[in-house]
């Protein structure tokens, strides 16, 4: 089963991931929004989205075999990554499972993942500019209203997402601030 | 040494103390397991950032790498670390002393038992906030625990 769902807040996608194991659907795969669902016995697993490594210090192709090898001797497995983004599980059987065991390393957490949204979102937000620019100009060129395609409307629905998307990114790193500060009462 | 010093986290105290001896990232997990009765058991994330910050501190270094796997790293305690250890060692033993002072030792083995009396199977997750403030609010430490 394929589920398509964009989500900012990890902790949201990792209480959805592990809704659908209790439903007795597991998690294997994840890409650019798609998640993949194999079937499981209903509360098989426990899903843990993790990010260990910092934007801009580590390149986003370096796997950290280390990391994913000390996790899976904990009794869990590696199910996939995105990006800087890592999901694991581990069957509900074998007990608990935490990646983050002390609030410190749980704010460092949320602030690797605050630090990347805030670089992506300047990315994401200096693109949307740029396009606003060209598809202004490339418009009023040539008197759209008149000669209004279907390709205009991709256009700038394209443009609309990039957008959304930028700030979904700002939000969130709000909201990742305001969970920092929950956490250090 | 020009940091200041701060209390450390439970987990820090412990991977330097497992650390007296070449040990790799489970090492740790375990022997923390093993010293703290299980009431301690690391998360993977939290070891694994701890190792990162205390790599760059220099407060230990990298041992071996296993030829083999290629992977498994062992990490030892530097004398810097052997050092902040030694510190913190020094501040919690008079966190100890005053508590001790303050209140007096019949009621902390009353506290003690109390704790041991406590059914640790059932607290699956349970929450353990510990606060202990000295002096004028210098040490003011919050370990969190989840078991």
């Amino acid at each position: 089963m394929k589920k398509f769902r964009l989500y900012f807040d990890k902790d949201k996608e990792e209480k959805w991931l592990n809704e659908m194991s209790q439903q007795g659907w597991a998690m294997v795969e994840f890409f650019a929004g798609l998640y993949c669902f194999s079937p499981c016995e209903p509360g098989e697993y426990i899903y843990r989205i993790d990010m260990p490594e910092e934007i801009g210090r580590t390149p986003i192709w370096y796997k950290n075999g280390e990391y994913i090898e000390l996790v899976e001797e904990t009794g869990a497995e590696y199910v996939c990554r995105w990006g800087w983004w890592m999901i694991f599980r581990k069957e509900a059987a074998k007990g608990a499972f935490e990646l983050y065991t002390d609030v410190e390393s749980q704010i460092a957490l949320y602030r690797r993942i605050r630090r990347a949204f805030l670089i992506i979102g300047m990315l994401e937000f200096s693109l949307a500019m740029q396009n606003t620019g060209n598809i202004v100009h490339f418009w009023i060129g040539r008197n759209v209203w008149d000669t209004l395609s279907g390709a205009d409307l991709l256009l700038f629905a394209g443009l609309v997402f990039i957008y959304f998307v930028t700030i979904g990114f700002f939000c969130m790193a709000v909201k990742l601030t305001r969970k920092m500060q929950r956490l250090r009462e | 040494m020009a940091e200041k010093q701060t209390a450390m986290t439970e987990a820090v105290y412990y991977i330097l103390l497992s650390l007296q001896k070449p040990n790799h990232g489970y090492g740790i997990i375990q022997d923390t397991m093993d010293l703290t009765a299980g009431r301690l058991e690391l998360g993977a994330g939290t070891l694994y950032g701890a190792i990162n910050t205390l790599l760059d501190k220099e407060w230990i270094r990298l041992y071996s790498e296993d030829k083999q796997s290629r992977k498994k790293k062992q990490y030892i305690i530097t004398e810097d670390g052997k050092w902040m250890l030694r510190q913190e060692m020094k501040r919690l033993n008079e966190l100890l002393e005053n508590g001790k002072r303050m209140l007096g030792q019949e009621i902390i083995s009353e506290e003690a038992v109390k704790m041991e009396v406590e059914p640790q199977e059932d607290a699956f997750k349970q929450e353990t906030t510990v606060t202990a403030g000295a002096g004028k609010g210098v040490a003011n430490e919050e370990v969190q625990v989840v078991f």
